[in-house]
């Protein structure tokens, strides 16, 4: 194997480039390099995987408070290294053949565990002070919710880091996850049922955080 | 145990539902929990955390960090663990003096040592001199070293990087011995007259044609 040029090709970022190599084809050469202890290419080609992937693990990590983000961005980069470089491990393999896949699921156990210490941290994020909805008769059906549209939804993607717990996730879920308020079939996962809330107090959340984008969206266009 | 078998199936499950859906949605949701209505609990957590990376991470950065300033942190983890690996590898090495001389140690002599790892004696002897370049001598081959004489890879590899050893020739040959440079292991099975045709082809299968994709 002729490590030299192998270190050149590792460059190309244009995946239209016929000698471009995937990242699945990155990690074999790190971890034969690694077996035949090629340091110098064993760098470059990390250096040119990680040129490929940094920025998509620090922006799926980024709605954290900034410490976070460089803990978690820190924590995922050491565990799919230590994989990668665990000659013995399957999972190791695992990377050589879904890279992106592998990343995913890496960066999905770690955001997990940051939530939850940071629930541990608010004490399960105090959702008792939030405004409640008044008791009375519930809606007997969910009324489709057609007040925004996706163009709507895409403008104000970046308006969601104004709002906090629960409002923002109660957001996404519905507007973004399709997720009903309630259901009239009670084995069916609903905002609702997940917060353990009457739908009335979801309602109350949503228009609460429509309200507050609205707000944003308002002082933007200033 | 039996909690680690159940967390171990749910980590199966896990990988399938991010492997087969492309973004969580509620659809998916249900799908999944009739599924593995025992994982209902785990499925949805794990739904909103997921919804919650996707959609509320990439507009909301308030830190912006350089691609550059990334790549420098992330190569300063893989120092750290090169660091840690060479440590440990020293640490476990087993030190071979002589491939043959370990043979003999595992009661193979040399044609024995050669019939086992599929090579002739005479390219067995080579192997034990050091005289291939490392990078032509295929895994497959490093491998059956290593069964033969109960050790790793890396132990084969560590002693086939080193210098050529210009003694050691203990078989009869007609030719006097001499220090050749480094050979290139598929042109010595092309060449080796001691090898029957069907390994030679066993061997020169193995051959690379290119610099791989």
């Amino acid at each position: 194997m002729d490590w030299r040029s192998l270190s050149t090709r590792v460059g190309i970022s244009d995946s239209n480039v016929p000698e471009f190599l995937q990242e699945e084809s990155l990690v074999y050469f790190i971890r034969e390099a690694l077996r035949q202890k090629q340091d110098q290419a064993f760098r470059n080609i990390f250096k040119a995987l990680h040129t490929r992937c940094v920025k998509y693990v620090h922006s799926h990590m980024s709605s954290f408070p900034p410490h976070r983000i460089d803990d978690a961005f820190q924590n995922v980069i050491t565990y799919v290294v230590s994989k990668i470089m665990d000659l013995e491990d399957d999972i190791g393999d695992f990377y050589q053949v879904r890279f992106w896949f592998a990343l995913k699921r890496a960066m999905l156990s770690e955001y997990d565990k940051q939530i939850k210490e940071i629930e541990i941290e608010e004490n399960c994020i105090r959702i008792d002070e939030q405004p409640e909805g008044e008791d009375g008769d519930e809606p007997s059906f969910e009324i489709a919710d057609t007040s925004l549209s996706q163009e709507d939804l895409s403008l104000i993607k970046s308006g969601l880091s104004v709002l906090t717990e629960p409002y923002k996730t109660v957001f996404l879920l519905r507007y973004y996850e399709g997720w009903p308020i309630r259901s009239n079939d009670p084995t069916e996962i609903t905002i609702s049922s997940h917060f353990n809330k009457t739908p009335r107090t979801v309602q109350n959340w949503l228009d609460t955080a429509k309200g507050e984008l609205v707000k944003w969206r308002e002082g933007k266009s200033k | 145990m039996s909690s680690q078998k159940t967390r171990r199936s749910l980590e199966d499950v896990l990988n399938d539902y991010v492997a087969s859906e492309h973004l969580p949605n509620h659809e998916a949701l249900k799908k999944w929990i009739l599924l593995y209505p025992e994982y209902r609990k785990e499925l949805t957590e794990f739904t909103v955390n997921w919804g919650r990376m996707e959609h509320l991470s990439h507009e909301a950065s308030p830190v912006e960090v350089s691609e550059d300033t990334l790549v420098l942190r992330a190569m300063s983890i893989v120092e750290d663990q090169l660091y840690a690996f060479k440590l440990k590898e020293k640490a476990s090495a087993t030190v071979i003096v002589s491939l043959l001389e370990e043979g003999k140690n595992f009661g193979l002599d040399v044609s024995k040592f050669a019939a086992q790892c599929r090579v002739s004696v005479p390219i067995m002897v080579k192997l034990s001199r050091r005289i291939f370049d490392l990078v032509s001598i295929p895994n497959e081959l490093v491998q059956s070293l290593a069964t033969a004489i109960n050790t790793t890879s890396q132990s084969i590899i560590d002693y086939l990087r080193q210098p050529a050893l210009a003694d050691g020739m203990r078989f009869s040959s007609k030719s006097k011995p001499a220090l050749a440079n480094q050979e290139n292991f598929f042109d010595a099975v092309r060449n080796d007259q001691a090898m029957d045709n069907e390994t030679r082809e066993y061997w020169l299968l193995l051959e690379p044609k290119s610099t791989p994709h």
